[in-house]
């Protein structure tokens, strides 16, 4: 195998396992292989969610999908031009927020994102629905690897690792999704296609 | 609070006779521990996860001194503000300062079994503060008026008829029982006390030394938005919950949640370094941490206990205690139920008598030691504190054991007693026992007798000296 194949064969392995430990607890995962099919997933899963309002990252951290394709259906509202008060609304009553992870946990299927200026907390928090997209490549084996992906000196002022979606189980053991976060978390996960597909 | 009311042996009673409550709290601990041993069967590496996991929590007990210096200068870098409470009066009026500091009236908190010990929802609300604790379970519990009757599920002695009323009386509307609506009920109201909160309030699962963060490992959420919408953040903290780094914590984001319910990873996983940053439009704008100590030195300087510092708070050795499954959380009286109680109450409160009594609540089957993650000897220590509390006070065990002998001894009964027993074990021990010793009557209604004998060893004597006398 060339090294491009078997960094392709590795990247499948930890997209299986991905995508297999965040389907246990509850968790939704497209497997997508280009950005159109990205995009086309996107546009299903928001539409299909009946969303009117879409809170989104800084369109920088969501390539490549193409958000302004979605302002047709839908209010869109990122984290520029926009102040702290104005933010916590728009997150506090949209349909559902889209975020772009940093990486994910191939162990337990956990996407890893950090708080920034361009990334703020609330949008993957507040709304019922979280939607997020992760590339194949960015997957880590476990928790103590994803962790050194950030210089310890400089971390950043929160590091969310979040497997699955909001969950308890204080009345009577019955399970039950989404008592404070998203009630549900689906991830678009683009592994793209090799040009040297073994 | 950390103050007992009354003795273990009343709290005990009244729990095991409320047959809900230990049908409750049966189901919790049997379901939690097969959870936990589903996981451990089907990850070959558990093993080793546990005993990485034991070593990080020797470290860190060890160097405890050491790592707390090193947490502190990491928190000033990162402009988080340390603060060291020596007791539960200071902890609380810490948290009273900042909050009339930075003038929050209205607070949201997640679960932290270290406020609940300080007493601090008390000390807020006698200074007119609104304190709403926010994991859903801790919210019932908050409603209800009562404690917390186990670790990671407070309220599981609650039906859901018992938190249908508990909401309609808070909000005044009709709900049904059923529990997806109840949850979306609270997820409602909660919100609410989110947006309008001015401070958050969390505990911390870990403190990580070399970088000065806070980790929270929540299910609901709850944790993410104490810390992400109130303006103002204090977290609370024991002083042993630090680690030196990442790499540690990581190990405790494994094992903590794998030991708890048998996740491999909580919802969410927390790493908080210092307050919102510049240009960030969410999180705190203030971020305190309040490190307790509350009796922790003293108990890291006796080198027969230091160990119990090691603790990750994360209820394995309550799912296999016998004790603990026949007469709940509530009889512990202190914050911290089961096996780990009678061990930390005890040393954390050494004042306290009704405390000290917490380690006769042990069979010494050492079930607890076993499923302790961090490999911690409790039932050693429930031995070295029996021990210990015997030295203390010679007279009160062994007064006790006396006059328990005596009373039965000189009662007709004590002659009648084989023929009882026999009787006993044939069906009828309710009635026997009740008859045999009148105060053994509510004792014996949750406990079965081993059968007896068909002979009683007084009638087989003669022929077992003439069998020794023979061998010789
Ligand atoms: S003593 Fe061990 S088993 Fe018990 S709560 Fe603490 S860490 Fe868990």
């Amino acid at each position: 195998m060339s090294t491009n194949a078997s960094a392709r064969a590795a990247s499948t392995l930890a997209a299986n396992s991905f995508r297999e430990a965040l389907l246990a607890v509850g968790g939704e995962v497209h497997l997508v292989h280009t950005a159109a099919e990205a995009q086309a997933c996107l546009q299903a899963v928001l539409e299909e969610a009946h969303v009117r309002e879409l809170v989104h990252h800084a369109a920088e951290t969501l390539a490549p999908l193409q958000l302004s394709a979605l302002a047709q259906q839908l209010q869109l509202t990122g984290p520029h031009g926009i102040g702290p008060q104005a933010h916590r609304e728009h997150c506090a009553r949209a349909g559902a927020g889209l975020t772009g992870a940093i990486a994910g946990i191939a162990a337990t299927g956990t996407l890893v994102l950090a708080a920034a200026a361009t990334t703020p907390r609330s949008t993957s928090l507040l709304p019922p629905l979280h939607v997020a997209l992760l590339h194949s490549a960015r997957i880590v084996p476990d928790i103590a690897a994803a962790l050194l992906l950030f210089p310890a000196q400089a971390l950043p002022s929160q590091i969310i690792n979040i497997t699955g979606p909001s969950r308890t189980g204080d009345i009577e053991h019955d399970l039950t999704t989404g008592v404070h976060g998203p009630a549900r978390l689906v991830v678009i996960l683009l592994h793209p296609e090799s040009e040297h597909h073994p | 609070m950390l103050s007992p009311q009354g003795h273990f042996a009343e709290r005990a009673k009244e729990a095991v006779a409320d047959a809900h409550l230990r049908a409750a709290v049966r189901r919790t601990v049997d379901r939690l521990r097969d959870l936990r041993r589903t996981t451990e069967a089907n990850d070959s590496a558990m093993p080793l996860r546990r005993e990485k996991a034991r070593l990080v929590r020797e470290h860190s007990v060890a160097a405890l001194p050491h790592l707390l210096e090193q947490f502190t200068q990491a928190c000033r870098r990162n402009g988080t503000v340390v603060h060291r409470a020596a007791d539960a009066a200071e902890a609380c009026g810490i948290a009273l300062s900042l909050l009339r500091t930075h003038a929050a009236r209205r607070v949201v908190k997640s679960k932290s079994m270290v406020t609940e010990e300080i007493g601090l929802n008390e000390a807020l609300e006698r200074d007119g503060i609104e304190v709403t604790e926010t994991d859903l379970g801790e919210w019932i519990i908050q409603l209800a008026g009562e404690r917390p009757s186990h670790i990671i599920l407070p309220a599981i002695h609650k039906t859901r008829h018992d938190v249908q009323r508990l909401f309609e009386r808070e909000s005044g509307t009709t709900l049904s029982p059923d529990t997806a609506r109840l949850c979306a009920h609270a997820r409602i109201r909660l919100r609410e006390k989110f947006l309008q909160a001015d401070a958050g309030i969390s505990g911390a699962n870990f403190a990580v030394a070399s970088t000065g963060s806070i980790a929270l490992f929540t299910n609901e959420g709850n944790g993410r938005l104490v810390t992400t919408l109130p303006r103002v953040h204090i977290a609370f903290m024991g002083m042993e919950r630090v680690v030196a780094d990442l790499d540690a914590l990581a190990s405790m984001a494994e094992v903590l949640p794998r030991s708890a319910t048998g996740q491999k990873l909580t919802s969410y996983c927390t790493v908080i370094t210092g307050p919102r940053g510049p240009g960030e439009l969410d999180g705190p704008e203030h971020l305190h941490v309040i490190i307790v100590d509350n009796g922790r030195s003293a108990v890291w300087r006796d080198p027969e206990f230091r160990d119990v510092l090691r603790c990750i708070r994360c209820a394995a050795c309550l799912n296999v205690c016998p004790v603990y499954a026949q007469v709940g959380g509530h009889s512990y009286g202190g914050t911290y139920p089961g096996p780990i109680g009678a061990v930390l109450t005890p040393l954390l409160r050494p004042e306290q008598r009704s405390a000290t009594e917490l380690a006769e609540a042990s069979t010494l089957c050492a079930a607890c030691t076993e499923a302790c993650p961090v490999g911690i000897p409790l039932h050693d220590m429930l031995v070295r504190l029996r021990r210990r509390e015997q030295a203390l006070h010679p007279h009160r065990v062994q007064r006790l054991m006396l006059r328990v002998a005596m009373r039965f001894a000189r009662s007709a009964k004590a002659g009648a007693l084989p023929a009882l027993l026999r009787a006993a074990s044939h069906g009828g021990t309710a009635i026997v026992l009740r008859k045999l010793v009148p105060a053994l009557d509510h004792w014996q209604r949750t406990r079965a007798l081993p059968p007896a004998p068909a002979q009683t060893f007084r009638a087989l004597w003669p022929q077992l000296a003439q069998e020794a006398m023979n061998e010789h």
